[in-house]
């Protein structure tokens, strides 16, 4: 059941008022928040004035969006003004933002509630939400075992019933891989389709701002309200965004979903098993299967991040300690001394690898080979999805290869860490939108997840596979921690 | 495998410095890295040569001055500044 639905029912209906329902949620972040982490900054105050203001426009006006007086949570890599933005870095550790992303301010202007901001990998680099200077958040599944990454204290809070809704970021899979992790729902929209003005970018081409919810039709919801054109990012789309809420019917019959082996081939048995069963479900709808062909799939990772790790290099020359950020306390014998003190000793490990790394990729020597080639592939890719899509309305994917892995998993390479990103990269590759839903359990008692990946601009299909999913077969799942989100 | 050469010169331009314990851990794991990378070295491509994925004029928006950002904000993430600038220490060759 929506929680935003059934919160704004109980605000609308007077039986209980948007600051007694931040109170309550504020209680549970108290209560839980220790164990888990999701939160590195709580704002009592802050979400005390808002749902205070959201009571006034609640006692006049009946009519106005779900989202108003219900709580949600950001993840620490949004701008709002005022407040701390710090991606978990040294490097912002005290910057505040100076104006609000345009995607939260759509939320506030819908009278939606900040309880607080999420724990992040460093920056949004990461699969694990480990790297962050605020220490690792965990999964209320098992403490022992990582929410995913990067938007990790996204997942871990919703997941838990310490936020009904959050708004994370997805680069390279950063909200679908937790919400896999985690047993939730998260939407990585279309490229284009929501304003990144006011995200601290990571890699420009990629990113995108994304809601993760608990359920379908909460994502829906958000997704209505933070979608559609702005000045302020001129990638953004100027074109008539349908309601994707209004198009939950539930019904599947003729819908052809695309199964592709090269998704499924790094997979576990358990996540395999969970995918087919739900590829057994849409069949039993009336959907179609078909068998898709992705020739150059294999070198999505590989592209990903040769151009991830480029745009990473330039976007983060910015970090230099003169106009705002960490700066060295060491003496430095001139400008360049004092920005390479600066950014050694802000930047984390896993960061510098990238921007080394970008430079390489970049340099004279080495750019035709590998960025000028990784682009070309790039537009091969986006090549193939399109063919597909003529053959099919999605394609239906594990959203991770493996339910949560431990906090201190330690691969034996660096590479082996990217394989987990396998299903989820090409979307942001692409620009395409990807819906990641639960799909089963593991046998340990963990989340599995599926993905469903659709045309550019078809979220409203995406949301409505899932939601016909979600009605018959969310499965059962019971974190060790946490709290019903009943009042 | 990435040289150390290349590593030094890699990192000048990055402005990072790392320890020589810190360099041999970063260059195992950007060889690593190349030499996954250097898959897409095997990959065919029928498309032509590459060109920039501009966009259509239509879609940029209009070019509206604004009001600038108040100095005061933009000093503020930078300990106030000084005048009206951002402050950066000179320190001469004998300090």
């Amino acid at each position: 059941m929506s929680k935003i639905l059934y919160y704004s029912n109980l605000l609308k209906t007077g039986k209980i008022s948007s600051s007694e329902l931040t109170k309550i949620y504020l209680d549970r972040i108290e209560k839980l928040n220790p164990k888990l982490n999701a939160y590195i900054r709580v704002l009592p105050e802050y979400a005390l004035a808002q749902a205070s203001k959201c009571d006034e426009i609640l006692s006049k006006d009946k009519s106005s969006s779900p989202l108003t007086g219900v709580p949600m949570a950001l993840k620490d890599n949004l701008s709002v003004v005022g407040l701390h933005t710090t991606c978990c870095s040294k490097m912002l550790e005290n910057f505040k933002s100076t104006f609000t992303a345009s995607a939260v301010k759509k939320l506030f202007d819908k009278g939606a509630v900040m309880l607080g901001k999420t724990n992040l990998d460093e920056f949004a680099m990461g699969s694990y939400c480990n790297t962050g200077i605020f220490g690792p958040a965990r999964n209320p599944y098992d403490l022992e075992k990582s929410p995913g990454g990067s938007s990790g204290g996204n997942a871990s809070a919703v997941s838990a019933g310490i936020a009904p809704y959050t708004l994370g970021t997805d680069t390279g899979g950063s909200t679908r891989q937790p919400a896999s992790y985690c047993g939730i729902v998260a939407l990585k929209p279309t490229y284009g389709s929501v304003s990144r003005y006011g995200l601290l970018t990571l890699a420009s081409s990629f990113d995108q701002i994304a809601p993760m919810t608990s359920t379908v039709t909460d994502c829906a919801i958000v997704y209505d309200a933070i979608c559609g054109h702005d000045p302020d990012d001129m990638m953004t789309f100027k074109r008539k965004y349908e309601p994707t809420y209004s198009q939950l019917s539930g019904e599947v019959k003729r819908l052809r979903i695309g199964i592709s082996d090269d998704f499924l081939s790094s997979s576990s048995e358990e996540t395999i098993e969970s995918v087919m069963k739900a590829v057994d479900f849409y069949v039993s709808k009336g959907a179609e299967i078909v068998k898709v062909k992705l020739p150059h799939i294999k070198y999505a990772l590989p592209i990903y991040y040769i151009l991830g790790c480029a745009e990473i290099s330039s976007n983060f020359g910015r970090f230099d300690g003169i106009r705002y950020g960490y700066k060295t306390s060491l003496q430095y014998k001139d400008i360049d001394d004092m920005i390479t003190k600066t950014r050694t000793e802000g930047l984390g490990k896993d960061i510098k690898r990238r921007i080394m790394l970008g430079i390489y990729f970049l340099s004279k020597q080495n750019y035709k080979e590998y960025f000028q080639k990784a682009s070309m592939m790039r537009n091969e890719l986006i090549r193939d999805f399109s063919n597909a899509f003529e053959t099919c309305d999605l394609i239906l994917s594990p959203t991770s290869p493996t339910s949560a892995v431990s906090l201190d998993f330690t691969p034996e390479t660096i590479v082996e860490k990217y394989y987990a990103d396998a299903c989820v990269a090409p979307a942001n590759l692409c620009g395409l939108p990807a819906l990641a839903l639960p799909c089963g359990i593991g046998q340990n008692g963990m989340p599995i997840g599926m993905q469903l990946m659709g045309p550019n601009f078809s979220e409203g299909t995406l949301l409505n596979a899932g939601y016909a999913f979600e009605k018959e077969c969310k499965p059962e799942l019971k974190p060790s921690i946490g709290v019903n989100y009943d009042l | 495998m990435l040289t150390r050469e290349e590593f030094n010169s890699i990192a000048e331009y990055a402005l990072i410095s790392f320890s020589d314990k810190e360099s041999l851990e970063m260059m195992k794991d950007m060889s690593e890295v190349i030499n996954f990378a250097n898959k897409v070295k095997e990959a065919h491509t029928d498309l032509p040569t590459y060109k920039s994925r501009s966009i259509s004029a239509e879609e940029l928006r209009d070019d509206i001055p604004g009001e600038c950002t108040p100095v005061d904000l933009l000093l503020s993430n930078s300990g106030g500044g000084e005048d009206g600038f951002f402050v950066i220490k000179r320190r001469g060759k004998n300090e």
